[in-house]
C-alpha cells in the first residue's frame, strides 16, 4: 500500500486516481470530523465532500506531502466553519439533530417510541462530550462514529498514538461519569450498524 | 505486578483493541486476578457500548468517492513536476496583474508624499546670528562671514556669526552682545575671535565680559592661558607677555600650560607661561574695570539684540516695586516731608521707562502720587532722587508703603532700585 506522500505526489502528476485512494482513506475521519461541526443540520456529508474538493483544489499548496492527513483535518475544519457562516440563517431556523437524521428501513420498524428514547439518549451523550476539554472532542468522535483505530486517528489529527490513547482514557472514564446514570442494561433491537470500509 | 492505577489507565485501550500483546497479558492477567479492575472494565465496556450505539445511526454508510471524483474533472488538472517532498509552486494562480502591485504601491506613496512634502511647515528661518554690535565707536575692522542679509561688519547693529573676529584701533570701543545674554566690551587696539556664543578667544587687548548662566560653560581662550566661567563678570587683558584676569563677581576657572586654579572676586591674577605658581592679588575690580563703564549699547541695537537674537528674553514683564518706610521712632510718628530713592546705574544712554510713585499709609490709603521722568535715569552723574511731599508734612502714618509703578510709554529699560528712604522732621 502506498502511503500519503506518494499519493499526494501521484495527484500532482494528474493521476486523480490517487485521489480516490486517499478519500477512501480519510473520508471515515472528514466525516467525523465535518459530523462534529455540522452533524446537527444533517450537513456532514455535504461539508465533507466540500472539504475533499477544496484539499484537491488546494494540493498543490501542501508543504510536506507525508502530513496530508492534519492538512486535510484543518481544510474540513476551514470548510465547516464557512459552511456554518454560509448557512447561519437556516442552521437558527432548523430543527437540529437527531431529528434531522436519514430515517432508514430498519428503523421504520421501531415505531416512535423506540425513536424518542434513542433521540433522547443520543442528545444526552452529545451534551456530555460537549462538556469534555475542546482537544478531547474531535479524537472521542473520530473513535465512536466512525470506529477508527489509534492509528488511523493519529495520521488525521497529527498527534501521537501515546497522546491519543490518554486522551481517549481520560474521556471515557469522563463520559462514564457524567452518563452513569442512562440504563443501558435494557435489552432490545441495537441501533448499531458496521462501518463500510 | 502491576498496580490497579497503571492497569485502569489501559483499560480503555483494552476495550478498543489496541493494546500490544505484552500489555494484553499483563492486563488481561491482573483482570483475572482483580475483582475492582474487572468491574471497572465492565462499565467502560457499557460506556463505549452506549457510545457505539448512540452514533451508530450518523455513522457514514457510503462511499463518498465516487461523488467527489465525478467533480474531479471540471477542476484545473494539476499537471505539475513534482521533485521532491517540499517542493511547491511558486504561484500557480496569480494574475497578470499582481506582478505590478509593488510598483503601482510605491508609486502611489510617492504621489502622496510629494504633496505632504510642500505642504509641510517649514521652520522659521534662523538668522544664524549668535550676537549684534551693540556699541561702536572709532575704527573697528571685522572679519568673517555675513549673516542673513546683512554685510559682515562692525557697524553698529551688524549681526555676529560663528567665526568672526574683531580688531579694534587706537581709540575706538567696541560691544558685542551674545546670545545669553552675554555682554563684551572691547578697549582700544584689541583682537577677539567668536566662535560661538560661550567660546571665543582673545588674542591682544583688553575685554570686559558680562557672562550669562548657561548650560555649556563659558571658555575664554587667550595665547597663555585658558579662562571657563559659567556666569560672572570679569575683565581679561592680554598682552604679549602675560593674561591678567580681573574678577568682579562670581568665580572663574584660569590655567596655563602647566597649572589651573580659580580666582575670586575682587582679585587679580597674572598668568605667564610656564609659571606654575599662579598667585592672585586683591584689587577695586570696580576702579580696574572702569574704562568698560563709558561703553553703553545703543538703544536701538540692543532692541535689534532683543528681538532677533534673544527673543525669550524679550518676554520678561517687570512689574512694580513696593517699599515699606516705618515713620515711628520710640511710638512717636515722625512727620514726613520727603522721600529719597537711590538706584543702581545702568550701562543705557536712553530707553528708560519713568515710575509712577504712589504713597500710601498703613492702611492703604493713598497719601499722593507722583512721577519721576524716565530722563532722570539716563543721567548717568546721578543715582538718588528726592520727592518732596506736597504740601503739608505726612503726620500719624506708622507704615508709609512706597510702590512704584513702571511707565513703559517713553521706554523699555527699567532701573533697580536699591533703597528708599524718608525724610522724617
Amino acid at each position: 500500500m502506498q502511503d500519503d506522500a506518494q499519493l499526494v505526489f501521484r495527484c500532482l502528476e494528474g493521476d486523480t486516481e490517487a485521489y480516490g485512494d486517499l478519500i477512501r482513506r480519510y473520508q471515515g475521519a472528514v466525516y467525523a470530523t465535518a459530523f462534529y461541526y455540522g452533524g446537527r443540520y444533517g450537513a456532514a456529508e455535504d461539508i465533507a465532500q466540500e472539504a475533499f474538493m477544496a484539499a484537491y483544489r488546494s494540493l498543490p499548496w501542501l508543504k510536506e506531502a507525508e502530513k496530508f492527513g492534519p492538512w486535510l483535518k484543518s481544510i474540513t475544519c476551514r470548510t465547516a466553519a464557512n459552511w456554518l457562516r454560509r448557512h447561519q440563517r437556516r442552521a437558527m431556523v432548523e430543527t437540529p439533530l437527531p431529528s434531522r437524521r436519514p430515517v432508514s428501513i430498519e428503523d421504520a420498524g421501531e415505531g416512535p417510541r423506540g425513536n424518542l428514547e434513542r433521540n433522547e439518549r443520543f442528545e444526552r451523550v452529545q451534551t456530555a462530550i460537549d462538556t469534555l476539554p475542546e482537544r478531547y472532542r474531535l479524537p472521542v468522535i473520530l473513535r465512536y462514529l466512525q470506529e477508527l483505530s489509534y492509528d488511523e486517528i493519529t495520521a488525521f489529527t497529527g498527534e501521537s498514538r501515546d497522546e491519543i490513547r490518554g486522551i481517549l482514557q481520560r474521556a471515557g472514564r469522563q463520559l462514564r461519569d457524567s452518563l452513569s446514570d442512562l440504563d443501558t442494561s435494557e435489552e432490545g433491537e441495537t441501533t448499531w450498524r458496521p462501518v463500510s470500509r | 505486578m502491576a498496580t490497579c492505577k497503571q492497569i485502569e489507565s489501559l483499560l480503555q485501550a483494552r476495550i478498543d483493541a489496541e493494546l500490544g500483546p505484552a500489555e494484553g497479558v499483563i492486563v488481561d492477567q491482573h483482570l483475572a486476578e482483580c475483582g475492582a479492575c474487572a468491574s471497572k472494565l465492565r462499565g467502560e465496556q457499557r460506556t463505549s457500548a452506549m457510545l457505539f450505539e448512540s452514533f451508530g445511526p450518523y455513522r457514514l454508510q457510503r462511499d463518498m468517492r465516487a461523488g467527489i471524483m465525478q467533480h474531479l474533472p471540471e477542476m484545473e488538472p494539476l499537471r505539475i513536476d513534482v521533485e521532491g517532498v517540499n517542493w511547491r509552486p511558486k504561484a500557480p494562480h496569480r494574475a497578470w496583474w499582481v506582478a505590478f502591485v509593488p510598483a503601482v504601491a510605491a508609486l502611489i506613496l510617492l504621489c502622496l508624499a510629494i504633496p505632504i512634502y510642500y505642504a509641510w511647515p517649514k521652520a522659521p528661518e534662523s538668522t544664524g546670528a549668535i550676537g549684534v554690535i551693540t556699541h561702536s565707536a572709532g575704527t573697528v575692522k571685522c572679519a568673517g562671514t555675513s549673516v542673513g542679509n546683512a554685510e559682515a561688519g562692525a557697524n553698529l547693529k551688524s549681526l555676529i556669526a560663528c567665526g568672526n573676529s574683531y580688531e579694534t584701533g587706537p581709540g575706538s570701543r567696541l560691544m558685542l552682545s551674545l546670545r545669553g545674554p552675554t555682554h563684551l566690551k572691547l578697549e582700544e587696539n584689541t583682537r577677539v575671535r567668536v566662535f560661538d556664543d560661550r567660546v571665543l578667544s582673545v588674542d591682544t587687548g583688553r575685554v570686559y565680559l558680562e557672562v550669562a548662566k548657561g548650560e555649556r560653560p563659558f571658555t575664554v581662550n587667550t595665547p597663555l592661558s585658558t579662562v571657563t566661567v559659567l556666569g560672572t563678570v570679569f575683565e581679561v587683558l592680554v598682552d604679549s607677555q602675560k593674561t591678567t584676569i580681573t574678577l568682579k563677581s562670581g568665580k572663574v576657572r584660569y590655567e596655563n600650560d602647566v597649572a589651573q586654579s580659580e580666582l575670586l572676586p575682587e582679585e587679580q591674577v597674572a598668568v605667564t607661561s610656564g609659571n606654575a605658581h599662579l598667585t592672585p592679588h586683591k584689587v577695586d575690580a570696580a576702579s580696574v574695570m572702569q574704562w568698560a563703564d563709558v561703553i553703553v549699547p545703543d538703544q536701538e541695537a540692543y532692541n535689534l539684540f532683543t528681538k532677533q537674537v534673544e527673543p525669550q528674553s524679550a518676554a520678561e514683564l517687570p512689574g512694580e516695586e513696593v517699599f515699606a518706610i516705618i515713620t515711628t521712632r520710640q511710638n512717636v510718628a515722625r512727620p514726613i516731608s520727603a522721600l529719597f530713592f537711590a538706584w543702581q546705574p545702568d550701562g543705557f544712554s536712553s530707553g528708560h521707562c519713568g515710575y509712577e510713585v504712589r504713597v500710601c499709609n498703613e492702611t492703604m490709603v493713598e497719601l499722593f502720587k507722583t512721577r519721576v521722568d524716565a530722563s532722570v535715569f539716563a543721567d548717568k552723574s546721578r543715582g538718588m532722587y528726592r520727592i518732596d511731599v506736597p504740601g503739608e508734612p505726612i503726620r500719624n502714618a506708622g507704615v508709609l508703603h512706597v510702590k512704584l509703578v513702571p511707565d513703559f510709554s517713553s521706554g523699555d529699560v527699567t532701573t533697580s532700585f536699591t533703597k528708599v528712604w524718608a525724610l522724617g522732621i
